[in-house]
């Protein structure tokens, strides 16, 4: 029984990635000023760049790299159609999103002529240990998004850098009259989201050793309802991600002897982020800079 | 809003979007027959290397065979599924193919529309009073589960196995059945894990879930799994491949998919189905109604043969195999509920 607690423990941590990434993703956007829906997009982008590195290479150093900056420059697409081209931020995050998804089956198909899924890729191992939860915890790609995550956080709410950005997503205006550029930064907080995203699918790739077409499976936008639920600070936000993770672990684990409805445990997370709009929801819209910090 | 700058963005979506419609392709062969074929293939398509290519393998055999002419289109969604079956039955195409389950309701209209034109569907699921123009062709899964179940139960050491399933309906429901009657028939005293993925179509491409789900049952002590959950399953190979433990395919000869992992595969025809049916079309011989294909017709079979079949003991293989006869000959009957 301890070793289901630990698998348990090992899937929860492994499923997280991709909503922690996506999550983080969403705080630096938003936090900057610049909405976008299209982080779902992002992963999969990513998810793609790292299994083209990484297969037409044989380096899974690569592959990251790719993926990194895949979903850096997707996001940054975005930033500059709403920000220079003054494109709506919904249209823009609906269009790309939908544009990833047809373009990575049409590149999977022109690239290795399959309409669902890439070979195999040679991603980065983790130790090979009889420990499903240390097999899961010292995967690279995981190690990676977890450094990342860290660099990101604290460049947000501990440097310079991250304050111009909070001061642009605030109040643009003030920002402005600092002397903040905000075009500018906004434009690279997307890069940055992007970024935060792409190590969300380059673990996705590199721990399924293989990139499949919707492999992302909407996580994220669930990760858009964790950022909601963590009101865009980071610390909540990741939090509400890995219980997300967590919730979908144990409905997978359990399922057997756990008689619930899977169609209940699935809602559960689009029902609490309903649940704290319709209950805070006002509050949140009329004081943005009062509720981050 | 200013619409003037989302303008060009909503042209690049457009033309992206129509190229994914993929318009009904022309690959018809130069000599012109009678017998013109459409085919609509499921979501997946073509390089699915599942059975919307089997089902397009048994197109192009029975095209060099009888020298029919063929067209074919792969749709995005619902809509593009029932809009491409009625281009074709609009052009007055003599057989229409609509490969998958997804098809069952909207081949029904299609075919009451266009009453000049044959329909078959692969993995029908409605009402088998079908119109008189259509056929729709069913696979007795749960025979071959059955098979794949009874080798896993004799390969397995630790007397655990699981199944792993995409989205929880009918038709999976029947490969659950199926396995665990395969499993019990060996084993009984075996203990059968077994899971899906979810109730939407998005378990059957959520490798994510398939490897959590594999993960699970392995740390409960499952050595063998079986999956049947499309892309998912890739999820269950990967975690079997890390634990050294091994799964058995679905619907095609998966070895390839991970080589030393795959024990065997539980194998629907739908190639050698659909080369039927069309070659029934193209002789006046179609037959409406419900037809099912089991282990007696050579609907479906299992992999114990050959180097992808290098993994199973002699013994499983013998073991199995007289137990196929007995299904075949119809003395085993195969329960399709779990």
């Amino acid at each position: 029984m301890s070793g289901r607690i630990e698998t348990l423990l090992a899937e929860a941590i492994r499923m997280a990635v991709p909503y922690m990434a996506c999550g983080l993703g969403a705080v630096l956007t938003e936090r900057a000023g610049v909405v976008n829906i299209g982080l779902e997009g992002a992963l999969g982008v990513s998810g793609l760049c790292a299994a083209v590195g990484a297969i037409s290479t044989g380096s899974g150093v690569v592959g990251l790299g790719a993926g990194v900056l895949g979903g850096g420059a997707y996001c940054l697409l975005h930033g500059v159609l709403v920000v220079r081209a003054r494109v709506d931020a919904m249209v823009s995050g609906i269009a790309l999103t939908m544009a990833a998804y047809g373009g990575g089956r049409v590149a999977l198909r022109l690239l290795y002529d399959s309409a669902s899924n890439s070979p195999r890729v040679p991603g980065l191992e983790g130790l090979d240990s009889r420990s499903a939860l240390l097999r899961v915890v010292s995967e690279p790609a995981l190690l990676g998004f977890a450094a990342g995550a860290v660099v990101l956080v604290t460049v947000l709410l501990r440097t310079r850098l991250g304050l111009r950005l909070r001061a642009c997503g605030d109040d643009e205006g003030a920002a402005a009259a600092a002397g903040v550029e905000v075009g500018r930064t906004r434009l690279w907080a997307s890069a940055l989201s992007g970024a935060a995203c792409g190590l969300g699918g380059v673990h996705m790739v590199f721990d399924q050793h293989q990139f499949d077409a919707g492999m992302t499976g909407g996580r994220g936008f669930l990760a858009l309802a964790a950022a909601i639920l963590g009101r865009h600070r980071p610390g909540a936000t990741l939090a509400a991600c890995a219980g997300f993770a967590g919730l979908e672990a144990a409905q997978i684990t359990f399922q057997d002897q756990l008689r619930l409805a899977p169609e209940l445990i699935r809602v559960m997370p689009f029902v609490a982020t309903l649940g704290l709009l319709a209950w805070a929801g006002r509050g949140m819209a009329l004081a943005r800079g009062r509720l981050w910090r | 809003m200013n619409l003037r700058p989302v303008a060009p963005l909503l042209a690049l979506v457009a033309a992206l979007l129509l190229t994914l419609l993929a318009p009904a392709r022309r690959e018809a062969p130069p000599v012109r027959s009678r017998v013109r074929v459409g085919l609509v293939f499921d979501v997946g398509g073509r390089g699915d290397k599942s059975f919307n290519d089997a089902a397009y393998a048994g197109l192009v055999e029975a095209a060099r065979s009888e020298g029919i002419a063929f067209e074919l289109a792969e749709p995005t969604g619902a809509e593009d599924r029932e809009g491409a079956m009625r281009l074709f039955g609009s052009r007055g195409f003599d057989l229409i193919l609509g490969i998958g389950y997804i098809f069952s309701r909207d081949i029904v209209e299609v075919a009451r529309a266009f009453p000049r034109s044959r329909f078959a569907c692969v993995d029908f699921a409605g009402d088998p009073a079908t119109p008189p123009n259509l056929v729709g062709l069913r696979f007795r899964e749960e025979e071959g589960a059955f098979l794949v179940g009874a080798a896993a139960a004799s390969e397995s050491r630790t007397r655990h196995v699981g199944f792993v399933g995409g989205m929880n309906i009918e038709l999976i429901q029947r490969f659950e059945a199926g396995f665990r009657a395969g499993v019990r028939e060996v084993c009984p005293t075996c203990t059968i894990h077994a899971a899906y993925a979810g109730t939407t179509p998005e378990a059957f491409r959520d490798p994510l879930r398939g490897k959590a789900i594999a993960a699970s049952q392995i740390a409960s002590g499952a050595d063998v799994l079986f999956h049947a959950s499309g892309l998912t399953g890739s999820g269950v190979f990967e975690a079997a491949r890390a634990t050294s433990t091994r799964a058995i395919g679905v619907d095609r000869d998966q070895f390839d998919e991970a080589p030393g992992v795959v024990l065997t595969s539980m194998v629907k025809r739908v190639d050698t189905v659909v080369r039927e049916i069309i070659v029934e079309t193209s002789k006046g011989q179609f037959r409406p109604g419900v037809r099912s294909f089991g282990v007696r017709e050579g609907g479906v079979d299992w992999v114990h043969e050959g180097p992808h079949a290098a993994g199973l003991q002699p013994s499983t293989v013998a073991a199995v195999e007289v137990l196929r006869g007995r299904v075949a000959s119809g003395e085993l009957r195969v329960p399709s509920r779990p």
